[in-house]
């Protein structure tokens, strides 16, 4: 497989909780800055490359880089840390995990076993243990306010990959194959949105700030091809999945039609996503006058824990159609 | 200074209950180099010996094998159904990195449409990137087993890492082993099957006809947030076993044991298990009996991929070994 292991390694390994995207901020300029005409940030903390063309037309991507993660709300005088969450994560598969701290310091998790079980201990009677004894011991190790994230490995499965942070990180690693790649007559913004995991928070400034003539939010996508699943077309090794719908967006007629158009004259094979969940692509397409706004999805299984599976083919498919996609000379209009 | 990448080497060595050869050949060759003999038995138990000269045997006891899944069937998708081996939670087995003995790696998920709170294992699975019952068939088995992946995490004092039990007491015997100097015929038992119910150390015990044993393994502790009473705290040194779910030890044996300790400084805690049985039982009971005891290392999370073990705990578990072997008298009956 061709595609560039290393980049992707790194950008899944860079620290970026909710608001605390700095880490994986600076390894992907690292990467795109090459390829790019411009790079700066904006005051929410979003990385926006641009490559510039000459239609005077813009065409913005929205990839979030942030992941689910935690803060330290406290630390107690037997020197166990307590956490809070940032974003949606299942508190039965928060226990018994390793975690890693912005500042690099490690610790396990468990919870109150005297009167709660593995089902019914929330977040808040769960603990981290970082090997300290006292408040003094553990304060010297991590801060209240420390950023963390569930360490994981990065597992190779045939064709898939399984790794924490996948979402949604393996679409930033797309977006700067895409700029390694891509011929564009418009003017093309490589968004890196921050807080998408606390309530899309930092698309709409960027948007905002951007005013594109058309967003394409590129995110995971849950699948349906495992077993006792709930109902779901999206299975995994099909290739990139095109937003019909989720809970913030209906997609207009008009980008699906484009980006089913760009994949056929490319021979892309691609999926229709119904998401239960939400993505940048809605407070895109409100912000402003509005904005024509639709998704590109990677299928993703097993969302939001430290071993998130995705498939290498569905990846590569993946930067091919956002290659298509620049590609076009015209955009969609209305 | 401890040997940290002998433990690691053990640690990470794999031997699932019943699967135990690989196991048995690392810890082989860390004890082999020390031994007058070493030998696996019937049931796979690995028994190192170092003849002494009093007539006497002492046999120290440390279970090798670790819990996991075993494959039960593949369906036709290429998912695997598993079952557990020996004491492992359906609900913390959710979205874990499994690998099997050949090197294929997975992942773990449960049929979701039916709920966390009825996942058992009949409802979990797990997932090595194949995509039909013949591409899985080629990778895994029926039979099959697989381990819990975790890596080696330094805190302080303290180190969690996956199958602490009871690769930490097999590493303490691996240490004792060879630093010990005894009157003793010592046989140092490195124990198959005892997450599945102390299969493995009756027999050998049976075999050996030792004057006493001292099982190594891990216990609980009472010394974190809101857990059930108990006085066992890390960082305070080895334990010494009162009684668990498959023992009560002889008091004869325990003041043998505190003795041992308390004459060469080795920090030592009183520990009752209130849940789970050891070697110990099984090998006070085989052929006639035999006494039998049991030096612990506290442990947090146990059977849980983050098993947490503080460094001084084990230091003063290999030197009360130790001091139990170079004991020249052993308890009578």
């Amino acid at each position: 497989m061709a595609y560039d292991k290393q980049m992707l390694k790194d950008i899944l390994d860079a620290h970026g909780a909710c608001g605390r995207e700095k880490g994986v901020r600076d390894t992907i300029k690292a990467y795109i800055a090459p390829h790019a005409d411009e790079v700066y940030r904006d005051a929410m903390g979003n990385l926006i490359a641009v490559k510039k063309g000459t239609s005077g037309k813009k065409i913005m991507f929205t990839v979030h880089m942030d992941q689910i993660g935690f803060l330290v709300r406290s630390i107690g005088e037997d020197g166990f840390v307590r956490l809070i969450n940032q974003g949606c994560i299942n508190s039965a598969r928060c226990i018994a995990r390793e975690i890693r701290f912005e500042n690099g310091a490690r610790g396990v998790t468990y919870f109150e076993t005297a009167d709660k079980t593995v089902l019914t201990a929330g977040i808040t009677s769960q603990f981290v243990d970082v090997g300290a004894s006292t408040k003094e011991e553990a304060e010297a190790i991590v801060k209240v306010g420390e950023s963390a994230v569930f360490a994981s490995d990065f597992v190779e499965m045939g064709s898939r990959i399984a790794c924490g942070a996948l979402d949604n990180r393996i679409c930033c690693a797309a977006m700067v194959e895409m700029f390694r790649a891509m011929q564009s007559e418009h003017d093309v913004y490589a968004v890196f949105t921050v807080q998408e995991e606390e309530g899309m928070r930092g698309a709409s400034p960027a948007a905002f700030g951007v005013k594109p003539d058309l967003n394409i939010t590129v995110d995971v996508t849950g699948t349906g091809d495992i077993p006792g699943a709930e109902a779901n077309d999206v299975v995994m090794g099909k290739g990139p999945a095109v937003k019909v719908k989720d809970m913030y967006i209906t997609v207009p007629e008009e980008v699906i039609a484009f980006l089913e158009n760009a994949a056929k004259k490319a021979n892309i094979k691609y999926q229709y996503e119904f998401a239960p969940g939400y993505t940048d692509a809605g407070p895109v397409q409100r912000t402003g006058a509005g904005i024509l706004s639709g998704g590109i999805s990677v299928p993703l299984r097993y969302l939001h824990t430290p071993v998130e599976t995705v498939d290498v083919r569905d990846y590569e498919e993946t930067v091919r159609l956002l290659c298509a996609v620049v590609a076009e000379k015209e955009l969609p209009q209305y | 200074m401890y040997d940290k990448e002998m433990l690691k080497h053990v640690l990470s060595a794999y031997g699932p209950s019943g699967r135990e050869e690989t196991a048995s050949e690392v810890i082989k060759s860390y004890v082999a180099p020390y031994a007058d003999e070493v030998y696996n038995d019937r049931l796979g138990n690995l028994i190192a010996v170092k003849k002494g000269t009093s007539g006497k045997k002492i046999m120290f006891s440390a279970h090798m094998d670790q819990i996991g899944l075993c494959v039960v069937d593949i369906d036709e998708k290429g998912f695997l159904r598993v079952t557990n081996v020996g004491g492992v939670n359906p609900i913390i087995s959710i979205a874990r990195e499994v690998v099997f003995k050949n090197g294929t790696r997975g992942v773990t998920f449960f049929e979701t449409e039916k709920g966390a709170k009825e996942t058992t294992m009949a409802t979990l699975f797990v997932d090595i990137g194949c995509e039909s019952y013949e591409e899985a068939a080629a990778k895994v088995d029926i039979g099959d087993m697989c381990i819990f992946a975790g890596n080696f995490v330094e805190m302080g004092n303290k180190i969690s890492s996956p199958y602490m039990d009871d690769r930490i007491a097999c590493a303490a015997l691996i240490e004792a082993f060879r630093t010990m100097k005894s009157e003793h015929d010592v046989y140092a038992v490195f124990t198959v099957q005892e997450e599945v119910g102390l299969r493995g150390a009756g027999p050998a015990a049976f075999a050996i006809e030792p004057d006493i044993n001292i099982s190594c393994d891990v216990c609980g502790m009472g010394d974190i947030p809101n857990c059930v009473r108990m006085s066992v705290k890390l960082g305070e040194g080895a334990t010494v076993k009162a009684m668990d779910s498959s023992v009560i030890v002889p008091v004869k044996v325990r003041e043998f044991l505190k003795n041992a300790a308390d004459k060469r400084g080795i920090k030592w805690q009183n520990e009752i298990l209130r849940s789970g049985g050891t070697d110990t039982g099984a090998a006070q009971r085989a052929g006639k009996g035999t006494f039998s005891g049991c030096v612990s290392i506290p442990t947090r999370y146990i059977h849980a991929p983050i098993e947490t073990i503080d460094v001084r705990d084990y230091e003063a578990a290999v030197a009360l070994l130790r001091a139990a072997a170079e004991e020249k008298e052993l308890p009578r009956v």
